[in-house]
């Protein structure tokens, strides 16, 4: 299977790097885009449209490219994948839980051993229900992904395949696990600081009280934040969101929850995934300088299991990018060298995927990377 | 190309510095803001063991006022109140009051003596010893202990010298050191806490503070709670004795009594009894009268020429004389069985159980009954019948203790018939008793029935009581019929009494 991956700050600029990419005769089945909420989605969509590649699309807060980090540009991943060995699963419903189940159940009726790539939109869902729903079904489905952002505007996410785009939808690329051999680890790096905490009240992801007080005011108090929150979505994600809640949870997975909205009559916290009313949670701080290459390090680990790539996808949270600045890129180079192959990525509201320790689950403050290699015939 | 590089070198350098300090400030408020809380909980915590901690005490307090209220209540005899020293002891100790000695005074009202209980230096108990109220050493604590108010007095080594000789004098202590050792250089402040029933004292180097001195107090109060309840106790067991000795004069008494209707039945039965013992009597001298008579015509006989003798007429007198013999023979035997009889009556305990025949026994004991009655008072006459069940099985019965019922029962009848007589003399009253046996197969009926006035029905509840009667005084002990329905009941029988105006019954079933 060949990949290349092409960016762009313009629907020209795309059109133009396709050609290029295409003058080799390279005819590509599958792109796999993620572009900033101010690129011109219609047209994007149109184009691949035009030309019967089908789409996966999804919003971002940042595009990754190889070792280069873009902004209000899009990144685009174009496959010659075999259409027999993918599918795609794009439906649009508020109940997370019922349409990740559905997904699962349409990617077993599709493939025998297959793997979902996920990509979920909107903003305030609660992001564990993915995994919950899913797993229902099979839990045994490798699963990986993240949700799509919207540059830090807090003001709508979307997915969008060819057809359609969605900001409640969730879209899924079923891939033929006997066709394509596809691996993914999660990792993350945020040491937890403090004392323990409660979590007294919380519906879903919206935490109420943290030890009896507000949670927007425990987050002032603990880090003095000096700017007012009320209604500022920018403020609560760049800083609040780089101290996320590290949290235990009953399955054993340690998790991070970040902090992505305010509630401003409640003073309550909306987070990227759940947090259980009683669970004891402690504040996260960022990690060192030298993460980038533990990262590499951790990711290296699966070269094992998948010696060689066609193409890698990087789902990194938001916050990474704005704790590791221009050192982010630096990471991706790092990684895209340990097979060499074209990686596209974006700055995502949460990822999924598996950390080295724990089963798949719902996280943020991680890059959940994937790999695809095409199985020899 | 280079410049770019320089450029992102500067930028990272830029970003790293920028972010450290952004770090630095994190970390730093976090963790101040985790120290504070911590700060909190720790300061929340030793709050929380602070007043765990006055808890504790208060609970010891209440435990160890429990024990003492607890050891004295289960005190019974004055042996046991020499334990009283030790345990003050031991309880100020656990409430944490410093002292070096300690002790109780009991005041004495009635005896004018302080009953005291000291310690020895190492906590045991002086054998508790008496000093009259008079005593010129006691003179302030007896006066504070009446007015109730707590007295302070502090003793040097004299005092305590002086006191040692008077205990070693009355053999309290053994030797003076037995009660002087650690007596401090200094004296000691003796504090004397007063109670309804006495002083607590505890004697330490330096006066208390208001708090011990409360502390102490509370036992002095529980103390004497406990000690209440100690002598109330004392008083009980007394009282219970004098109870008990009352009740064992009683029942000698009763005793005393019982024996006493035996004699009395017996005294009814006496005049009967002669008139028994008359009759065979009689036989005895009218067959010893005729058998002498045919002794001498024998003789006479003897004496006729060897020719004139008829020896048909010698054997007919000799047989005479044999037949009379036999008849003496049988009288005395029954005048025999008669006494034995009587004398049966007045033991005092039952005998043993045999098999009777009931018909037999009734008809005895009634005519025993008529003719005793007949004898004392020679105008009374009733008339009286019997309708007894030939099928009647023997039964196994103590003979004597049921023949005193039925001589109770049947005399009843003839005095009831008798009064009624007497109360009646125009009337033409026919006094009647009629003794009936019945057999019931599993068990058997006597019934004896009179024709008197009856009983009312207000006391008819009353005459199985023991003591009651209704005779004048002098003629019956009111254990008559009360007798009767024990040993009824001991037989596993039923006495029961059917009555109105001319017509008693008394019924008496047993089984068989």
């Amino acid at each position: 299977m060949k990949a290349k991956n092409i960016s762009g700050e313009s629907i020209d600029q795309i059109k133009q790097r396709f050609a290029e990419a295409t003058s080799d005769g390279f005819a590509p089945t599958l792109a796999i885009l993620f572009c900033s909420i101010s690129q011109d989605r219609a047209a994007l969509r149109d184009f691949f449209k035009s030309r019967d590649i089908a789409l996966v699309g999804a919003t971002s807060a940042g595009e990754i490219i190889n070792d280069e980090v873009l902004e209000q540009s899009a990144v685009i991943l174009l496959l010659d994948i075999k259409k027999e060995h993918f599918a795609l699963f794009f439906e649009e419903s508020s109940d997370t839980l019922s349409l990740a189940e559905k997904l699962s159940k349409f990617s077993k009726a599709t493939f025998q051993n297959p793997s979902v790539i996920v990509i979920s939109s909107g903003l305030t869902i609660d992001a564990e229900n993915i995994i919950n729903g899913f797993h229902s079904f099979d839990p045994s489905i490798p699963l990986f992904g993240g949700l799509a952002a919207d540059d830090l505007t807090m003001t709508s996410t979307y997915v969008f395949t060819n057809e359609k785009e969605s900001s409640n939808g969730l879209i899924g690329l079923v891939i033929d696990g006997d066709k394509i051999n596809i691996k993914g680890l999660a990792t993350s790096g945020w040491d937890n600081i403090g004392i323990e905490k409660t979590i007294t009240k919380s519906e879903g992801n919206v935490v109420y009280t943290i030890d009896d007080e507000p949670a927007v005011d425990v987050f002032v108090n603990y880090f003095q934040f000096t700017e007012s929150v009320d209604n500022k979505a920018e403020i609560i994600a760049t800083n609040f969101a780089q101290y996320p809640l590290q949290m235990k949870k009953d399955n054993g997975n340690t998790v991070l929850r970040a902090p992505l909205m305010v509630d401003i009559d409640s003073r309550a916290l909306i987070f990227a995934g759940g947090i259980p009313q009683g669970s004891k949670v402690k504040f996260s701080v960022q990690p060192g300088f030298d993460l980038i290459e533990k990262t590499a390090d951790k990711i290296s680990l699966l070269k094992p299991t998948i010696p060689e790539a066609d193409a890698l996808i990087m789902f990194s949270c938001k916050a990474r990018h704005m704790a590791l600045g221009p050192l982010t890129g630096d990471e991706a180079g790092m990684i895209q060298a340990i097979w060499d192959k074209p990686l596209i990525g974006f700055f995502t509201y949460g990822e999924i995927g598996a950390t080295e320790n724990s089963t798949c689950d719902f996280h943020n403050e991680t890059c959940s990377m994937v790999i695809l290699k095409e199985i020899d015939a | 190309m280079a410049l770019k590089k320089v450029q992102k070198t500067i930028d990272v350098a830029e970003f790293k510095y920028n972010r450290t300090l952004i770090d630095k400030a994190a970390i730093t408020n976090v963790l101040n803001a985790s120290l504070k809380e911590m700060e909190i909980q720790k300061r929340q915590i030793e709050e929380a063991k602070n007043e765990l901690d006055k808890q504790k005490k208060i609970a010891d307090k209440q435990a160890s006022l429990n024990r003492v209220r607890a050891e004295i209540a289960s005190m019974r005899t004055s042996k046991d109140l020499e334990l009283i020293t030790p345990l003050i002891w031991k309880e100020l100790q656990f409430l944490g009051i410093p002292f070096v000695r300690c002790g109780v005074f009991i005041m004495d009202n009635v005896e004018k003596q302080i009953h005291t209980f000291l310690s020895t230096p190492d906590g045991r108990a002086i054998t508790a010893f008496h000093i009259p109220f008079d005593t010129p050493i006691m003179a302030e604590i007896i006066e504070n202990w009446r007015k109730r108010t707590v007295y302070i007095s502090h003793w040097d080594e004299t005092k305590f010298s002086a006191l040692a000789d008077s205990l070693l004098e009355n053999g309290s202590i053994s030797t003076r050191d037995h009660y002087l050792k650690n007596i401090p250089k200094e004296g000691l402040f003796l504090h004397y806490l007063p109670f309804v029933q006495g002083m607590l004292y505890v004697g330490n180097v330096e006066q208390f503070s208001e708090e011990y001195m409360q502390v102490v107090h509370m036992v002095g109060e529980a103390f004497s709670t406990a000690f209440a309840r100690y002598e109330d106790f004392k008083k009980l067991e007394l009282a219970k004795l004098e109870v008990e000795k009352t009740l064992n004069e009683l029942k000698e008494a009763q005793q005393q009594l019982i024996q006493s209707e035996k004699m009395a039945s017996l005294g009814e039965l006496t005049a009967g009894i002669a008139h028994e013992i008359q009759n065979p009597l009689n036989f005895v001298i009218n067959f010893s009268d005729l058998a002498n008579e045919l002794v001498d015509e024998l003789k006479a006989e003897k004496f006729l020429p060897k020719a004139e003798r008829d020896e048909v007429v010698e054997t007919e007198i000799l047989e005479g004389i044999a037949k009379n013999l036999v008849k003496i023979n049988h009288h005395g035997k029954r005048a025999d069985s008669i006494v034995k009889g009587m004398l049966q009556h007045s033991r005092v305990s039952g005998g043993e159980k045999e098999e009777t025949n009931i018909n037999l026994l009734l008809d005895e004991y009634l005519r025993l009954s008529y003719h005793g009655l007949r004898a004392k008072d020679k105008s009374f006459n009733a008339e009286f019948f019997t309708e007894l069940d030939p099928s009647l099985p023997s039964i196994h019965v103590t003979k004597q203790d049921l023949g005193r019922v039925f001589l109770n029962l049947i005399n009843n009848a003839f005095y009831a018939v008798n009064e009624r007589k007497k109360g009646s003399r125009t009337e033409n009253y026919l006094p009647q008793i009629k003794i009936t046996s019945k057999n019931l197969g599993d068990h058997i009926a006597i019934s004896i029935r009179d024709n008197g006035n009856g009983i009312p029905s207000e006391i008819k509840d009353k005459i199985f009581q023991p003591f009651f009667t209704t005779k004048p005084t002098g003629q019956g002990t009111g254990l008559g019929l009360s007798l009767s329905y024990d040993i009824v009941k001991a037989h596993g029988g039923k006495l029961e009494v059917e009555s109105s105006p001319g017509s008693t019954t008394f019924t008496i079933n047993l089984k068989t």
